[in-house]
């Protein structure tokens, strides 16, 4: 009991270890961002009421899949932001988001909607789409309603386009501000803030260009421009007082400020694609090698096989004996048992029945079904008289007498038990602890030698461990090489648990079986070439029921090739079968049984 | 009645018969009651998660759970001018013409519906407590498999609005019960385990019906289970079984999937031009999904998304440290589970255990269907995922396969059936 507990423990202690695994390999890797804005193209035109038509193209890559983007648009104290239409990229290509009305949603959301969130700082603009592909684009038209500020001197544009708030990083910042009207670039001041590397120029006598490489969490891009105010003569005053010299004096402090801030934003970000890519690496690398070892688990899993193959087949290529000498006088059971790779089932049990009606311990009779078709039948009133009887055996006689009425066992008494789940239980059990017994007394015979037990354990515990990563590796850590653990497992297990027959006894024997089977089958053997204890008709039908060929061997005793003994049962019945085939005897007998056994199985 | 009064009356009713239901199905166990006093509190809670859900007015609370009120609302006018049901003009899933007929006969209340929803989801925790049972499970580990099921936050937030998760896990693990009922059935009588088929039969269409996919995993997992025990008893019954199965699988794909198809996308995944022309169209636009997927990542989204350092993304819960934790502890027992549940499946696989394999195979189906075509978001995976919960509680443990192992290298014959 108490290694019981100690194995439990270790079992849940390797399980939580390795749950650990890919747990930490998600929860501490380098957060990643959600999403990149990889371009991020502004042009701005400034009407001369002081409004400005402000269209955005911006270009994300994504790192997972997404339905919903929200972009944030600043709002300066007086302003009105309107947004007028939005487009997504779909399928390569372009289509018009339709707007959520407050409360809308429903399922068609995700084929490209938008809602609109009004803020006192910001208008916060959602749009939902399938961003499926690592790329995608969206592009807004809004109209800033008093964008500028209207003095006696100038006119000023002061507005953030990227800010502080998106936490993601945005490259290739590209802004262009159109004024109203051509002007002489003397009249023109305008400076960009909230990055440290950016370029601006005045263009076209009309166009202010900032080019911004990139902007990092931490950063902004603000712009900020002073034009002739008779540009935007429909716009109201803000003011009615010059402001040029304020702004210059605002700017040179600007300039003259401390910029650790963004510094340390950069620096910060430097820290992070460091760590993203080491994880990155990292995680390639396990990939690889996961890849590698599962390749190798493999290889090896093989090479346990070929290995355990080469080592336990003694005699495979040596001649079978002559007259089936070395043939071991295996139960109809244990030869049902070797033959069929560990199966049992009504075959055995019958060709058991036979056996034991060859021998003299029970005897055969026949019955006619109320179907009218025939079947076997076994009187158990003799009691036990079998020459020492093995403990399988004894089980086994003992129970059919518990099942017998009247002395008598007849299969369709099994049937009974078929019809509620506690008779159900009880025939298992009984079928069960016949079988085991069976099994235990073959086993004692084909003894796995410490060599062989070692090579059997080695392989259960690696094909588990084959199985186990199987499940773990290719789901955890995405490794597809990994799910070919899985039917390498399986193998490795279907063969480690079939060890058995490789075992010098069980091949050697294996052999002989198989080859008496294929004689009984062909018709190719004289019942002087069969042991001797199978030469009487009821024992060659019961063996011959364990092997799975009783068609062939109810031929083979009918075709008459054979000298049975005087005392033989199924010889003693032969007038009895009326126009019946024996052959159709034991299938009628043999369904019977079938049926009631397996059916059982499940309990 | 004003309306909190009604809803009282709801909330006691719905748990009153829960509880009296929960003394009727479950097996007689010292523990009984304290069990059933459990699955009250569970009652409770999801109560108060109902208010707290609908705090800013049933009319602009959700996503998923506003649309289905909202067609729910149409399908009960509909109903209450006479349409018979048969015409009943509804979108999205069969789900809102049941929430329709609850507003028809009782008037439109999201309240109780979300009630209803709780109740058929403790429901779900009673029959999966007697698949456990069933199963020859323990009592005592019966008894936890259902509580996890019905205390996880997850399921818990899932089957309380008014979304379809409710009625669809409870159909899954009816259609499990009922097809254990069926193999299990001994009498003589062969009317029971027929009507067991039956039913099935019925649920596998009305399981198609709430999510179109779902014939081709659950149906597919039934069908592995019957073929696994048809190999092992040899039962004539577990073939009428497999051939009443196989039947419907193909009648309900004609009838009800081609039709779905070529009317609306009912996919989760595949919004992109509003439906395609035709099926060819449709399979097409299914197969570009699937082929655009890198399989062993999206196996892996479905199974383990959301990841830890990622949960806090979760629009619904984004900034909410309370939920945040949870799920984040959520993940990690289900990740646990995952574990443990791997050795369920290899010995499962070990002792050819046909109802385990039907499961699996059922698990499985539903996965790859589920990684290959939904959206790869993390909460989208997250809830999809969570009609695959209850199965893998069901396989996550990993004594019998130590006892299996144990017996195997002791060379006992038991281990291996």
């Amino acid at each position: 009991m108490k290694s019981n507990r100690l194995a439990s423990h270790a079992i849940i202690l390797i399980a939580m270890l390795v749950l650990s695994l890919p747990g930490a390999y998600y929860a501490f890797a380098a957060s990643d961002y959600e999403y990149l804005v990889s371009a991020y193209d502004v042009a701005v035109d400034i009407n001369s009421d002081g409004s400005a038509d402000i269209r955005e193209r911006i270009d994300f890559t994504f790192n997972d899949g997404f339905n919903n983007v929200m972009i944030p648009i600043p709002k300066n104290e007086g302003e009105k932001i309107e947004v007028s239409r939005v487009y997504m990229q779909r399928k390569n290509e372009i289509i018009e988001c339709k707007q959520l009305l407050a409360g809308q949603w429903d399922a068609e959301v995700f084929t490209g909607t938008y809602s609109v969130i009004d803020e006192p700082d910001f208008v916060k603009l959602k749009i939902y789409g399938s961003f499926y592909r690592t790329s995608g684009t969206v592009f807004i038209y809004y109209r800033v309603q008093n964008a500028i500020r209207r003095y006696q001197d100038v006119a000023e544009y002061q507005r953030i386009h990227v800010p502080e708030l998106w936490e993601n990083p945005v490259s290739n910042i590209s802004i262009a501000i159109r004024l109203p009207e051509t002007t002489r670039p003397d009249d023109v001041r305008f400076w960009l803030h909230g990055v440290i590397i950016g370029a601006k120029s005045f263009t076209g006598s009309q166009t202010v260009r900032y080019d911004v490489p990139g902007t990092v969490p931490g950063e902004y891009v603000e712009t900020r421009i002073i034009f002739p105010q008779s540009q935007v003569p429909d716009c109201p005053m803000a003011e009615d007082s010059p402001a040029f010299e304020r702004i210059i004096d605002e700017e040179i402090e600007y300039l003259a400020s401390d910029k650790s801030d963004l510094l340390e934003a950069r620096e910060t970000a430097a820290r992070k694609a460091g760590q993203r890519a080491s994880y990155e690496r990292m995680k390639q690398r396990t990939r690889n090698f996961l890849s590698i070892l599962s390749l190798l688990l493999i290889l090896g899993g093989v090479s346990y096989i070929v290995f355990t193959y080469r080592k336990v087949k003694p005699g495979k290529k040596r001649p079978l004996p002559s007259g089936f000498c070395g043939m071991d006088r295996l139960d109809p059971a244990e030869a049902r048992m070797l033959a069929a790779g560990g199966k049992t089932g009504a075959r055995a049990m019958l060709g058991k029945l036979m056996e034991l009606a060859s021998r003299g311990v029970i005897s055969l009779g026949i019955r006619k079904g109320l179907d009218g078709k025939l079947r076997f039948t076994f009187k158990t009133a003799k009691g036990i008289n079998a020459d020492e009887p093995d403990e399988a055996e004894r089980y086994f006689i003992d129970w059919i007498s518990e099942l017998s009425s009247n002395h008598e066992f007849d299969p369709i008494q099994l049937q009974g038990f078929m019809d509620s789940d506690d008779k159900a239980v009880k025939l298992k059990t009984m079928y069960g602890g016949w079988v085991r017994k069976v099994k235990a007394g073959f086993l004692a015979r084909n003894i796995l030698d410490g060599g062989i037990a070692r090579y059997r354990n080695f392989g259960l515990a690696y094909s588990v461990l084959l199985l186990f990563l199987g499940f773990i590796v290719p789901v955890a850590t995405t490794v597809a090489m990994g799910y070919a653990l899985i039917p390498a497992g399986l193998l490795m297990l279907t063969y480690s648990l079939n060890i058995r027959k490789y075992t010098g006894y069980g091949a050697g024997q294996l052999r002989m079986w198989k080859a008496l089977r294929m004689g009984l089958k062909k018709g190719s053997l004289s019942v002087e070439e069969l042991p001797g204890w199978m030469q009487s008709c009821t024992a060659i039908l019961g063996y011959g029921i364990a092997l799975g060929i009783e068609k062939e061997a109810a031929g083979w005793i009918v075709s008459g090739s054979r000298s049975c003994p005087t005392d033989c049962p199924l010889c003693a019945l032969a007038g009895e079968f009326e126009d019946f085939r024996l052959d159709r005897v034991v299938k009628n007998t043999l369904i019977m049984m079938d049926e009631a056994i397996s059916s059982v199985q499940d309990t | 009645m004003s309306p909190l009064i009604e809803n009282i009356v709801w909330m006691v009713l719905l748990a009153a018969l829960a509880v009296y239901l929960g003394t009727v199905l479950l097996p007689a166990h010292k523990y009984k009651a304290a069990f059933i006093l459990a699955v009250a509190f569970c009652i409770l809670l999801r109560y108060g998660l109902v208010f707290y859900i609908y705090k800013c007015g049933t009319e602009a609370s959700g996503t998923d759970g506003l649309i289905y009120h909202e067609v729910a609302k149409s399908v009960a006018d509909q109903i209450r001018s006479g349409v018979p049901i048969w015409r009943l003009e509804y979108k999205y899933t069969w789900y809102t013409v049941l929430m329709g007929l609850q507003y028809a006969a009782f008037g439109v209340n999201r309240y109780a519906a979300s009630f209803v929803n709780i109740f058929i989801s403790i429901m779900s925790g009673f029959v999966l407590f007697r698949v456990a049972h069933g199963l020859k499970f323990s009592w005592k580990k019966s008894a936890i498999i259902s509580l996890a099921y019905l205390f996880m936050p997850s399921m818990t937030v899932w089957t309380t609005d008014t979304r379809k998760e409710s009625v669809t896990f409870f159909i899954i693990l009816l259609v499990w019960y009922l097809a254990l009922k069926a193999l299990q059935e001994r009498s003589r009588n062969m009317v029971k385990p027929i009507v067991y088929m039956a039913l099935v039969c019925v649920f596998l269409w009305i399981s198609t019906l709430l999510r179109i996919y779902m014939l081709f995993a659950l149906g597919g997992g039934i069908l592995v289970a019957l073929l696994f025990h048809y190999l092992k008893t040899r039962r004539r019954i577990t073939l009428i079984f497999m051939a009443m199965v196989l039947v419907t699988c193909i009648v309900v794909t004609y009838t009800t999937i081609i039709v779905q198809m070529d009317g609306y996308h009912a996919l989760p995944l595949d919004r992109s031009k509003g439906g395609d022309e035709n099926i060819s169209d449709e399979l097409g636009s299914i197969i570009s999904i699937i082929m655009s997927k890198d399989v062993p990542e999206a196996i892996n989204g479905f199974l383990t998304q959301p990841h830890l350092s990622k949960v806090s993304r979760i629009s619904d819960i984004s900034g909410n440290w309370f939920a945040i934790t949870a799920v984040r502890i959520e993940q990690v027992l289900w990740y646990l589970c995952l574990v443990i549940a791997i050795f369920g499946t290899i010995n499962a696989i070990l002792e050819k255990n046909p109802y385990m394999l039907g499961l699996l195979a059922f698990i499985t189906a539903y996965s790859l269907i589920n990684a290959l075509i939904c959206e790869d978001v993390g909460e989208t995976y997250y809830r999809y995922r969570a009609a695959i919960v209850a199965p893998i509680l069901l396989i996550a443990d990993f004594r019998p396969f130590l006892y299996s192992v144990r017996s195997l290298i002791r060379g006992r014959t038991r281990a291996i059936g």
